[in-house]
């Protein structure tokens, strides 16, 4: 008996002499921090006591593929196994896949994962179908025990994409990345390449309407400037004035959903998403969606959202690299990143942490990037007040299925890879800060020109006019479903950009018209004349003639995020 | 005339006939009753194959359709909504503060929403594994529940869905139960997705698929078991007492967290139960494809069976009868792995109440058409030997027997195409040509003397005629020898003459010119002199030559006796021959007695002689050198004549046909054959003697004649023998 009693105290001695040595490894693995050392190690304890219960015990998780989710994957959670004794089952699959299995989870209960990396362009859907736990409650009840006293929600940048109409957190970001214009800052500022386009421009519009090459304000400008570098050689070389990416997957939807349209100007004025008219083109009133064709009142369909899809036609077919009809989120980057490309409407920011954006000629002599990242010009249908452009939050999410002890320890998983202890080697590693701290810290800092101006960026004021989709979208995948395959038909010339548009419209409507959704379940608006609606102020708007373009020297364009942050 | 069938035919045909009755009568019977056995071998062959093959497809079957429920485990969509169940069933936490706890509403919602899907998964297997239900049960994989049996949750038949709904996370419950008819089992591919299960209750999908709330719970496997639960996956058994169930079933391995790592490993989660129940109907039909009805027994009962009757009386282990009815059956027991005591065996069964009535049937049967082949058999024979043979034969006797007595002109009649009909054919070609021929015969026989003695004449005549020629071609030889010989002395004589002649007229002249000398007329008179001295000679010797011929053709012309010497008279025709002989280089050597006279036929020696020396001529000696040897010499009363040649010679055939007439080896240079056998003739008839020829090849030929000094006296006789 006392020998035993013996072995227990040895055992529980020595595992707790590991679990120290744990610490003091991660504490070094994790360094620099916003934290001090010993506030690290005590926050690290901390995990490892409210873990205490589940030594032992295994969670699942999954998440889309993204630098950040590897280093989670590979580095984090080798720590948070040592301290806790949790050992994590990480899936990296596709972000479709990913909202595959949260809404099989969710809807037919289904136990996939114990916890999810889901953007929260899916809020609108979890608002409304309650599948998931609602952390604030969460926190405050049976969760209390389990939630870090150094988890500071203030802290973190876009707390509000994963909170529903009231204020309740239903996820939690764990990673966030914008979508910037980004340019050939090198190219641009070149005397000789300016000349040119100046005189570019002035053959086309005539003497006196020529103007300076800079970033574009609006897409008018991006054109010319794709048009002028597509076929202007750099150096004797080849290069592209625009690039995209084009293949039939699921990111070419994201790429209309999360941003083309709204920079297009399709939706309302008002943030985060525009009101009554989102950016997906959906009416929404009173919180509940009611229509997403013209003839309801959306505007899915309307002359703006049709001049989206064949600008982007166009731009694809006339100044991208021939490959990037096949290119797909991944690796379109690649592409992007190659050295001949002058100029992207929009990057999903994170990229630019990717080597092929830090190496070759990508960057300068001392090592610097050759390239910028500017705000994003707008379509000619956007006006003041509307969102500039599209950012959001892959964030924590727990399905309502996992209960009890597991739901604490995916909980305190989450809370472990956006701890401030890890937040700075997180950034470091993936390049989609999460916190104000992180962004303030020391390192980054130092190190900002490393991102181009992505620092400046989110240190702005003007960082809220990007946001993500939003609580409009009432069934994100449901919804989601009608996008790409239409818009790949399009992409083909199999139809044309109005049927596209038309189609996911009308499928939009019908998949709304059945949903039965706990909160704020569609209710369609009746029909009506495109006409009458068109008539209305604000969107669905009508017809709108070629914008004049404009340009701002980079510096200028610069100052306004930073006057923003004054 | 006819032919009659005697007695002794009809009684032997009258027993054949009796006897292929009774035999045929015999064989029917012994046939039926044969084949009545062999039907009954056959039958019983034919049920126990019928047995085996039922027995091999319920077997069959029951293993397929434990296979397919087993396959489930493979089935990814149907195992991750077996998982599910176990999620929100009664019998699985994997959080055990949850055990005994209500079950939460979202979670009563996705445990229906899994029944409804399991259900659109599985029910396919009704029908390809001929199944009468389907069940799903719970059961307790981590043992959290102690003494827990398993839980039904879903039972699928051919009509309805049952929908069994536990209130608690607990072993010991009252489940509630709702049913749903087979065909509302559709909806739409989204109905889950667009439906917030957090915020309706359960109710709101049981209310929206249309089920009905059901107060009486089916009949529950494992509620029903009252054995131990040591039956293994797979085990077959039949719980109900008043039919027959075959009750499949296997444990299902799927995947669920353990309670204590949350780490998922596969455990056994679930129990399917199929069950087939064959019934009278499901039997009838398999019956009706095997051709043999069937039943499922046991020792005590009959579980179903395809016929009405299920008493059954059993009286030999290949008899029994059911009810009244005699039947022949097999039983096979179905080896079937199972717990229970009940061991079922597969019976098929064939009637043999018509196997006896169709024996019979074909006893009768079998008779009458033999008696019936028997008799047309016999009847077709009767008109077949009747018309085809008897007839036929009949007309060919008639013919016979009247060719036999001299009918030439009898003819069969032939109506048919047989072998009758040919021979028939024959029999009339037969006595046409046997009249013709005798008719010529006749005919033959009549002009035969008169042509005979005809043609006699004839020959005669032609031989007349020949002997003349032959004659004539002997003078023709003479007179040209005469002429040529005597043609020398005369043309001596006239040269003689002439010369005279001649110094005549030149002495005239000088006599007249008066130029002539005394020298020149003395030189004349000896020139005259000498030129008649020549003149006397040559005209003697032409006078004693015609002598010569004339005694020769006189001796050659008449045939009369007369008496004169032999030697003279082959001296005399020699010279008839000198023209012939004068070309060649044969020496002749004749030995004769120079004073022998005989009284004979000069002419026929001349024959002879001259004949021989001429084939010597013309064939032994051919261009050639030689001799010829001639002696006559007299021996008592007989004259023998040697005659040979060291010439060719003959073989042994031309020299056998020597003496035949017409028999010449050079008839294309004008022999007529003729000569040898005049010769033969002249010595044996003419001469009364006899003549040998013998010769070989290359050593000449010798002719011995030897006749009597005196000829006979039959100068008539012998004149016509002669010919």
């Amino acid at each position: 008996m006392t020998r035993s009693l013996c072995y227990a105290f040895l055992l529980s001695f020595s595992s707790l002499v590991i679990a120290d040595k744990a610490i003091d490894q991660a504490i070094e693995s994790l360094s620099p921090s916003t934290l001090s050392q010993q506030d690290m190690a005590a926050e690290l304890r901390w995990f490892q006591q409210a873990a205490a219960p589940f030594r032992g015990k295994s969670i699942s998780v999954v998440s889309e593929d993204i630098p950040t989710h590897r280093w989670e994957r590979d580095v984090l959670a080798v720590h948070f196994e040592r301290i806790t004794g949790i050992k994590i089952n990480f899936d990296i699959v596709g972000e479709g896949t990913v909202v595959e299995n949260i809404f099989k989870q969710v809807n037919q209960g289904a136990h996939l994962y114990d916890i999810y990396i889901n953007d929260a362009d899916h809020i609108g859907t979890h608002t409304r179908v309650q599948g998931v736990v609602n952390l604030t409650q969460y926190m405050k009840t049976e969760g209390k025990k389990f939630t870090n006293p150094r988890l500071d929600l203030a802290d973190f940048l876009n707390l509000k994409f994963g909170q529903d109409h009231d204020g309740q957190q239903l996820q939690l970001p764990d990673q966030q990345f914008a979508n910037l214009y980004w340019f050939r800052h090198d190219w641009f500022t070149r005397k000789d390449i300016q000349a040119q386009f100046f005189s570019f421009t002035e053959k086309k519009y005539g003497q006196g309407n020529g103007y300076a090459l800079g970033v574009p304000e609006n897409w008018a400008a991006y054109e010319d400037i794709a048009e002028f570098f597509t076929h202007t050689p750099i150096d004797g070389k080849k290069v592209y004035g625009h690039t995209d990416f084009g293949k039939k997957s699921p990111s070419l939807g994201w790429r209309f959903t999360d941003a083309w349209l709204s920079i297009a100007g399709v939706g309302d004025i008002g943030l985060p998403n525009g009101s009554p008219v989102d950016e997906w083109g959906i009416r929404v009133e009173n919180r509940i969606p009611v229509g997403s064709s013209v003839e309801r009142g959306g505007a899915t369909n309307s002359p703006a959202a049709i001049y989206a899809l064949q600008s982007y036609i166009d731009w694809l077919n006339q100044y991208s690299p021939p490959s990037a009809r096949q290119g797909t989120f991944r690796d379109n980057n690649i592409t992007a990143a190659k050295g001949n490309v002058a100029q992207q409407v929009f990057l999903y920011t994170l990229w630019i942490n990717e080597p092929a954006f830090q190496q070759g000629e990508m960057i300068d002599d001392k090592g610097h990037p050759v390239w910028r990242l500017a705000p994003t010009p707008h379509g000619r249908y956007w006006e003041k007040g509307m969102k500039v452009g599209y950012q959001d939050a892959g964030s924590w999410t727990i399905p309502k299925n996992t209960r009890g002890p597991k739901r604490a320890a995916a909980w305190l998983w989450a809370q472990f890879c956006v701890s401030k202890s890890a937040a700075v080697a997180k950034f470091k590693a993936g390049g989609t800060p999460v916190r104000h701290s992180t962004l303030a810290s020391e390192y980054v800092q130092t190190n900002k020109h490393r991102w181009g101006g992505l620092i400046e960026f989110y240190q702005s004021d003007a960082v809220h006019l990007w946001t993500d989709t939003g609580l409009n979208v009432p069934h994100y995948p449901l919804l989601f479903r009608a996008w790409w395959p239409n818009l790949d038909k399009a992409i083909d010339g199999q139809i044309t950009a109005k049927q596209a548009m038309d189609n996911i419209a009308y499928k939009q409507d019908e998949i709304m018209g059945k949903l039965k959704l706990a909160k704020y379940s569609p209710r369609l608006n009746p029909k009506k004349t495109q006409a009458y609606w068109l008539a209305q102020p604000g969107a669905p708007k009508p017809q709108k003639g070629r914008e004049k373009p404009s340009t701002l020297a980079y510096d200028d364009a610069i100052k306004l995020w930073r006057k923003a942050t004054k | 005339m006819k032919l009659h069938m005697n007695r002794i035919s009809r009684q032997l045909i009258g027993l054949v006939f009796m006897a292929l009755i009774i035999f045929s009568v015999g064989i029917a019977a012994l046939v039926g009753w044969q084949s009545y056995d062999d039907l009954k071998a056959v039958a019983f062959e034919r049920v126990k194959s019928a047995g085996n093959l039922f027995a091999s497809e319920i077997e069959n079957n029951i293993s397929r359709a434990h296979n397919a429920i087993g396959d489930v485990e493979s089935n990814r969509i149907i195992t991750e909504q077996l998982i599910l169940l176990n999620n929100y069933g009664p019998l699985y936490t994997e959080d055990v503060n949850q055990i005994g706890q209500n079950i939460l509403q979202p979670d009563a919602a996705f445990y229906f929403q899994s029944q409804l899907q399991l259900a659109r998964s599985l029910i396919h297997l009704l029908p390809s594994h001929e199944l009468s239900e389907l069940k799903v049960y719970h059961t307790d994989p981590f043992n959290q529940y102690s003494d827990s049996r398993p839980l039904p949750s879903l039972i699928i038949d051919h009509d309805y869905i049952w929908f069994f709904r536990y209130p608690k996370k607990s072993s010991k419950q009252i489940p509630r139960l709702y049913r749903l008819p087979v065909h509302q089992l559709e909806y739409d591919e989204d109905f889950f997705d667009i439906s917030a299960v957090y915020q309706e209750n359960a109710d709101f999908f049981y209310r929206t698929m249309g089920v009905e709330s059901v107060s009486e719970l089916p009949t529950d496997y494992f509620n029903r078991l009252t054995r131990p639960k040591t039956i293994s996956s797979g085990d077959v058994i039949s719980l109900a007492q008043d039919k027959l169930q075959f009750i499949i079933w296997t444990q299902i391995v799927i995947d669920l967290v353990n309670p204590d790592t949350w780490q998922p490993i596969p455990q056994s989660g679930a129990i399917i139960v199929a069950t087939q129940e064959p019934d009278n109907g499901s039997l009838q039909t398999v019956a009706s494809r095997l051709g043999a009805e069937l039943a499922i027994v046991d020792s005590e009962h009959v579980w179903v069976s395809s016929i009405d009757h299920t008493q059954q009386d059993h009286f030999s282990d290949q008899d029994l009868k059911v009810g009244t009815d005699p039947y022949i059956y097999s039983e096979v027991a179905l080896t079937l792995p199972s717990d229970s005591d009940t061991r079922f065996k597969v019976m098929a069964l064939s009637p043999t109440e018509g196997l006896i009535k169709r024996t019979n049937s074909l006893i009768l049967r079998l008779t009458l058409i033999t008696l019936i082949a028997i008799f047309i058999t016999a009847i077709s024979i009767y008109f077949m030997v009747q018309v085809k043979l008897r007839k036929p034969l009949d007309e060919l006797l008639f013919g016979v027997i009247s060719l036999r007595k001299g009918d030439m002109n009898v003819a069969v009649s032939i109506n048919t195409n047989n072998e009758l009909a040919t021979l028939g054919r024959a029999f009339n070609d037969m006595t046409t040509q046997l009249k013709d021929k005798s008719d010529a015969l006749q005919l033959a026989n009549d002009t035969l003397e008169l042509k005979v003695k005809a043609r006699t004449e004839d020959l005669e005549n032609a031989q007349q005629q020949l002997i003349l020629a032959e004659k004539m071609a002997s003078l023709g030889q003479l007179v040209a020898g005469v002429a040529h010989e005597i043609n020398t002395p005369l043309g001596n004589s006239i040269t003689a003459l002439s010369f005279n002649k001649t110094e005549s007229e030149s002495l005239q002249k000088k006599f007249d010119n008066k130029t002539m000398t005394a020298s020149d007329f003395e030189k004349f008179l000896s020139i005259s002199h000498e030129s008649i001295a020549i003149m006397e000679t040559n005209l003697r010797k032409a006078r004693q030559l015609v002598q010569t011929f004339k005694n020769v053709a006189v001796n050659q012309s008449v045939e009369e006796i007369i008496m004169f010497c032999v030697h003279e008279h082959v001296d005399e025709i020699l010279i008839t021959l000198k023209p012939q002989l004068k070309h060649t280089q044969i020496d002749l050597h004749i030995d004769i007695d120079p004073d022998l006279t005989i009284e004979s036929y000069p002419g026929a020696y001349y024959h002879i002689i001259s004949n021989m020396i001429m084939n010597s001529i013309k064939h032994a000696f051919i261009d050639q050198r030689g001799n010829i040897y001639l002696s006559i010499h007299t021996e008592d009363e007989y004259l023998h004549l040697t005659y040979g040649d060291d010439g060719k010679g003959m073989d042994d055939v031309t020299c056998s046909k020597i003496f035949d007439p017409f028999f010449t080896t050079r008839r294309g240079d004008g022999g007529t054959g003729l000569g040898m056998y005049m010769t033969y003739n002249i010595v044996t008839q003419q001469l009364g003697g006899t003549i040998e020829a013998h010769s070989e090849i290359g050593k000449g030929a010798t002719f011995t004649v030897i006749v009597p000094l005196t000829p006979p006296d039959t100068h008539d006789s012998g004149k016509e023998l002669a010919v």
